[in-house]
């Protein structure tokens, strides 16, 4: 039991120490790596001055603002579209159209239409999640087993209820790993994003040390990218978890 | 003890999809409180027939009237229960039997009907957690705590084991005896339809070939003569039409003890 819980972070803390140790005794040069107690420093010096809150902060907000609109929007046109055949006639063939173009390739248009400010960043993140959440939804209503819908008409279920009762719930599991892929699609756009044009967050933080050479602050910002979409995901499998307890894949 | 109107009346009833026709010309008249069982072999369409009394598929044909009046889209008298259950899978056993109750229906209720298919216990687990014989009993709760006046059952034992269909036997017998209802069931199973039904149909290539009356008390013995006279009787028209070589005397002579 207990070296169960271990095995996991031998890996990692072997890493780290040997990172450290060889920074430590100069095989690796701090120019090219810093060590891990200097980013450590760096993000007590940040955390003091607020400037790693506060850049956190807009990035998590960007972040989930983004997805709300963006997973929001595709959850209800998925919703639609799954459930109204003339909807999906409509509008279903100009979406998988629009979903060809790689989100991150309209970058330089959308810094002409919306220069550096917010709208940039939540533009590009809500149409980066727009489309997981779009078409796993559409794929969940779309596979809802028919027999389940012809009980449920015997029991004269119709209208909100059937849906609340048989279609939505049907449907949950493939919306949520939708949203697994969708927070995914999240932190990367904001990574390019706020790399390329920012003036706050993570990005703003990593390219602003870049021009003063402070490398520990760099790495820093990149390990809290992974941070926030390991946490993100942690997040979606919890509520994987709560929601989907019923299915005998998370019933131990 | 029952009105002189019979529940169900149908007649030249027929239905075809895409050109094959499933059901020819089905007449029959299913009267308050009977237990009827509709044998046959797969394909034969006599789960299009009960599919049909439900309302859940209308026949090209013929009329099917339900107290007196033809019936126009679902039968609100009737609820069925599917050979696969079909059971909410993301809702409790307590949910999904009060699936489609308004909301002032009673715990007590719900709790009563459960008591009487045997699963009080079960109440808050999911339905994956249950055997075949478990769902399929809260399947049947589910359809009772409507208090339907006709029970339609589609092969609902069909994917159980042999004991378990025999527990399941007793409890359909006990409540359809003790909420006087009308029950259809559609089976492949002639023991279980003698073992039921007070009339046992036989229906070949969309229609019925056979009538049979069973009048032996509840409960029944298998090994009662009469019993397994008429299974033999039923088994022989099937299989007389399958292997028209064999005369029927040799056929009723192996039947009972293949039956055995």
């Amino acid at each position: 039991m207990k070296t169960k819980k271990i095995l996991p972070w031998i890996i990692p803390i072997v890493l780290l120490i040997t990172w450290q140790v060889s920074s430590s005794i100069g095989i690796l040069s701090n120019r090219v790596l810093p060590n891990p107690v200097d980013i450590f420093t760096a993000a007590v010096d940040l955390l003091k001055s607020g400037q790693l809150v506060s850049d956190v902060w807009t990035s998590t907000k960007r972040a989930f603002v983004g997805f709300l609109i963006g997973g929001g929007i595709g959850f209800a046109l998925g919703l639609v579209n799954g459930i109204s055949k003339i909807s999906e006639s409509l509008l279903d063939s100009s979406i998988q159209m629009i979903r060809n173009i790689p989100h991150l390739a309209l970058l330089p248009i959308v810094i002409l239409w919306f220069g550096i400010g917010e709208e940039a960043k939540l533009f590009l993140v809500a149409l980066g999640t727009f489309f997981p959440i779009y078409l796993n939804t559409y794929h969940g209503i779309r596979s809802v087993d028919p027999s389940l819908i012809e009980m449920a008409y015997v029991y004269e279920l119709k209208g909100f209820s059937l849906f609340w009762h048989v279609i939505f719930p049907a449907a949950l599991p493939s919306i949520l790993v939708g949203v697994r892929f969708a927070l995914g699609i999240t932190w990367v756009t904001l990574i390019v994003a706020e790399t390329i044009a920012a003036d706050s967050g993570i990005g703003y933080l990593a390219m602003n040390a870049r021009e003063f050479m402070q490398l520990d602050v760099v790495i820093l910002s990149i390990l809290l990218y992974a941070l926030l979409g390991k946490l993100s995901d942690v997040m979606a499998k919890l509520a994987e978890k709560q929601f989907l307890k019923w299915h005998p894949s998370h019933q131990m | 003890m029952a009105t002189k109107q019979p529940i169900l009346e149908l007649s030249t009833i027929r239905k075809e999809f895409d050109g094959n026709e499933v059901l020819k010309s089905i007449d029959l008249q299913v009267n308050r409180g009977e237990f009827i069982a509709v044998v046959g072999k797969s394909g034969c369409g006599k789960s299009t027939l009960l599919r049909i009394m439900a309302g859940l598929e209308a026949p090209n044909s013929g009329t099917l009237v339900v107290n007196g009046k033809e019936l126009k889209g679902r039968n609100d008298l009737a609820k069925i229960m599917f050979q696969d259950g079909r059971l909410l899978p993301w809702k409790k056993v307590y949910d999904n039997v009060a699936l489609g109750l308004k909301k002032e229906a009673q715990k007590e209720q719900i709790d009563k009907v459960l008591t009487q298919v045997g699963l009080a216990d079960r109440a808050s687990s999911w339905p994956s957690e249950l055997s075949g014989g478990q769902k399929q009993r809260v399947a049947l709760a589910r359809a009772l705590i409507h208090e339907p006046e006709l029970l339609l059952l589609d092969e609902p034992l069909g994917a159980l084991d042999a004991l378990t269909r025999l527990e399941m036997h007793e409890l359909i017998e006990e409540l359809w005896s003790e909420k006087q209802l009308t029950a259809i069931l559609v089976t492949h199973d002639v023991e279980e339809a003698v073992a039921l039904a007070n009339r046992v149909i036989l229906i070949e290539e969309g229609k019925i070939v056979l009538e049979v009356p069973v009048r032996l008390p509840y409960p029944r013995h298998r090994d009662h003569p009469l019993f397994t006279k008429l299974v033999s009787q039923i088994l022989n028209k099937i299989m007389g039409h399958k292997r028209r070589g064999i005369s029927t005397e040799v056929a009723s002579a192996s039947l009972p003890a293949m039956e055995s």
